[in-house]
């Protein structure tokens, strides 16, 4: 094991690791361009110079493997002048237009520019100008001037996603980046190498000149697309006055986790953040009246369910109420289900959703043929007794004959986000409907009452990955309008039926299974 | 800490003072010489005569105005381009400074590439605004100023208060402003000239 000295702070790495990744974990930041963490190394923009005792070059970090006792240095004279001139080329023919520029904020070259840059240009002859509003695809936009020939993106595309998509051709001054000729910027990760350039060539078309980034509040949650759970950050401005069409919610970026996405998160999930004020997002509880779905008050609505439920298990016992439970809940909303319809009210009627749809598309990357965030969590709590749950297919056939008179559905349907056109596959039925989820679907048509749940990122929550990896959440914003966080609508509901629900019910979970790995 | 006294002295009443009533007519008199002065002089000025001698110090609001200095800030406006399209890039540093936070601005893509952001709506809710001319000095391309020479605001309804982009963009600089000639500048750099033409 290496042990080496840089700016007089020791460290011991495992042998392979280069200069710069050490000193990543010594958390002294070397300013780089071509160099992600994610990506191979390709020691081509010569920012990240560093001393390096008894050698008489300075080096570079990123391609430099550490050797035992070798003594770096990143901050002396040499190392910042180097930098200045690095800077000095990029900058000759840069445009820096930073007030238009979506990256401006979270720009590396902006950062480096006001640390170590000369201000004044030098350069006599003329700048080279090269295309600034230059569409690459359907979700990428590229601005060449601002390209500093990093190559991140094109070794995203190698590495990553795994189809060549992007090159960087002629050379010297005259380089740009582009698709190959024809060829127009499709991938299903394409999103990621928005994240990864380190200036604003490359920018979303659907986040572009919505918000500037420091106008933005950051939250952490986990993706609810797919099986994955990749850890996002969500990017949200909660203030009113300087939204745009009303939206609170702008982007969400993957977060680092290399047991789960890396530095990465499919387009799918990315842009889903749209789901979060969705015009089809349940603002408020709804209660039929006639032909209509009409809004009323949380108290009303409660009472109304609960009078429901007691009724119907008056009349008909627990065999008349079913449960389905889509798994796109948390395992706390999961437990606190669990201890209310079945331990306390004995209904047995339950259900843990429909079975996940072979045709799906899956690939070996990130996205799970899976939509359904939760399933595997649902399986390790158990919602019934082993041997007891009753496969969706077999409830939905209950309901439609009529056998059971009241069905009360947990969570939005998996598929509901992926194709917000499709079926419901809850049949019609005769008897009662209750949902409680947060996006309006077909079946609302047929509902009684439908009370609206937060969606994931407004909400704490566990979900556990179809590697059974436990991912716990925090809440990154309010729930939008009157929304609820699920578990607090069942604790109403509990409370409105009379039923004494066990405390420690969605403690309990985590004691079960102490989170194994968040983060 | 010390505390310089000060000691006033006071005026002894003479006798005089004491009986009132001469110090009363002195002040009649002092109040009666400007009142027939100047009852003389807006006579005068009636028929056109001592024009260069003003009457009471009184400014004779709405009809009679002081003045603006040049570099008072007023009402905003947006400055256009030359070929009539705003100057504003929507850049977003004006509502990022404003410490009123009364700038709303909603960007767009610009047809011409070159431009390529510009502002959709610009909303300034002036009776919140505090006239520190922050936004002015914060916007890089020259593109808001508040030399509309307007400082009076009263309106009727509140939601008057809300200058729009377009309201913004038809607005004049005031007289002494235009008087003023250009701002300064900078003498050109020759290099920027030269990547100008190119
Ligand atoms: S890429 Fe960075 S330095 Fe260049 S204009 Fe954009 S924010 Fe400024
Ligand atoms: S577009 Fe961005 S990531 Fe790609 S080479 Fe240019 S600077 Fe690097
Ligand atoms: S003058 Fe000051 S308070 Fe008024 S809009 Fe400009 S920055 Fe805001
Ligand atoms: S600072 Fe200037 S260019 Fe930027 S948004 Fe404000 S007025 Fe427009």
């Amino acid at each position: 094991m290496p042990t080496i000295e840089i700016d007089g702070k020791i460290i011991t790495v495992e042998p392979g690791l280069t200069v710069i990744q050490a000193a990543d974990r010594l958390g002294i930041h070397i300013p780089r361009f071509c160099y992600h963490p994610g990506l191979s190394p390709a020691g081509s923009c010569r920012m990240c110079m560093v001393e390096i005792e008894k050698i008489p070059k300075l080096q570079t970090a990123c391609t430099t493997p550490v050797v035992n006792g070798m003594v770096v240095r990143t901050d002396t004279e040499a190392v910042q002048d180097a930098r200045r001139s690095i800077l000095e080329y990029l900058l000759i023919n840069h445009p820096i237009d930073c007030p238009i520029c979506d990256k401006s904020g979270e720009c590396l070259l902006q950062d480096y520019y006001t640390e170590y840059a000369r201000y004044t240009s030098r350069f006599l002859e003329t700048r080279w100008r090269k295309r600034k509003v230059f569409i690459l695809g359907p979700t990428i936009v590229m601005d060449e001037e601002r390209c500093v020939l990093c190559s991140r993106c094109v070794r995203f595309f190698e590495e990553v996603s795994g189809v060549r998509r992007l090159g960087i051709f002629q050379r010297g001054s005259e380089a740009y980046l582009s698709t190959y000729p024809g060829e127009v910027l499709e991938d299903l990760y394409c999103g990621n190498i928005v994240d990864i350039c380190p200036v604003g060539a490359l920018t979303d078309r659907d986040f572009r000149f919505n918000q500037r980034v420091w106008m933005l509040k950051r939250g952490h949650s986990i993706c609810p697309f797919c099986a994955r759970g990749c850890n996002i950050i969500v990017d949200f401005n909660e203030d009113s006055d300087i939204q745009v069409n009303d939206s609170r919610v702008y982007r969400f970026r993957p977060r680092f986790n290399t047991k789960v996405n890396d530095y990465w998160m499919c387009d799918t999930g990315r842009y889903g953040y749209k789901s979060l004020d969705a015009a089809e997002r349940i603002r408020e509880p709804l209660l039929r009246e006639g032909k209509r779905l009409i809004p009323v008050g949380w108290d009303r609505i409660i009472k109304r369910a609960a009078l429901r439920i007691r009724e119907t298990l008056a009349s008909h016992g627990p065999e008349g109420v079913g449960v389905l439970v889509h798994p796109t809940v948390a395992c706390e909303t999961a437990l606190a289900t669990r201890e209310l319809f079945v331990e306390q009210l004995g209904i047995r009627n339950m259900s843990t959703g429909f079975p996940v749809d072979p045709s799906a598309f899956e690939d070996a990357i990130l996205i799970r043929r899976d939509r359904a965030p939760n399933r595997r969590g649902l399986e390790m709590i158990g919602m019934v007794p082993k041997g007891e749950d009753v496969p969706a297919g077999q409830l939905a056939a209950g309901w439609a004959t009529g056998r059971i008179k009241l069905l009360y559905v947990l969570g939005d349907d998996p598929a509901r986000f992926h194709n917000p056109q499709g079926p419901s596959p809850i049949p019609a039925g005769e008897g009662i409907l209750i949902l409680q989820k947060s996006t309006a679907g077909p079946e609302d048509a047929r509902a009684r009452m439908v009370l609206p749940a937060a969606m994931p990122a407004e909400e704490d929550g566990t979900f556990v990955n179809f590697e059974g990896r436990v991912q716990h959440f925090d809440a990154a914003l309010a729930p939008l309008g009157e929304a609820l966080p699920a578990c607090e609508i069942l604790r109403r509901l509990g409370e409105a039926l009379k039923v004494e629900l066990h405390p420690e019910c969605w403690r309990l979970g985590q004691e079960t299974w102490a989170p194994s790995s968040s983060s | 800490m010390t505390v310089n006294e000060k000691n006033v002295k006071r005026t002894e009443l003479g006798r005089l003072d004491r009986l009132y009533l001469v110090e009363v007519v002195k002040g009649l008199g002092i109040t009666g010489g400007h009142f027939f002065r100047n009852l003389f002089l807006h006579t005068a000025h009636l028929f056109g005569l001592m024009k260069d001698r003003p009457a009471a110090v009184t400014i004779q609001y709405p009809e009679e105005r002081r003045p603006i200095p040049v570099g008072y800030r007023g009402r905003h406006r947006l400055l256009l381009r030359e070929d009539g399209s705003p100057k504003c890039v929507a850049c977003m540093m004006c509502p990022t400074i404003c410490p009123a936070q009364c700038i709303h601005i909603r960007a767009g893509e610009s047809p011409d590439p070159a431009i390529e952001k510009y502002p959709v709506s610009f909303d300034i809710v002036v009776d919140r605004c505090v006239m520190c001319g922050f936004c002015v000095e914060a916007c890089p391309v020259d593109a808001i100023r508040m030399d509309t020479g307007i400082v009076e605001m009263a309106e009727y309804d509140r939601k008057d208060f809300v200058d729009g982009r377009d309201y913004m963009l038809s607005q004049k600089p005031s007289d002494e402003e235009k008087k003023k000639g250009p701002p300064e500048r900078k003498p050109p750099n020759e290099l920027d000239k030269k990547n100008d033409e190119h």
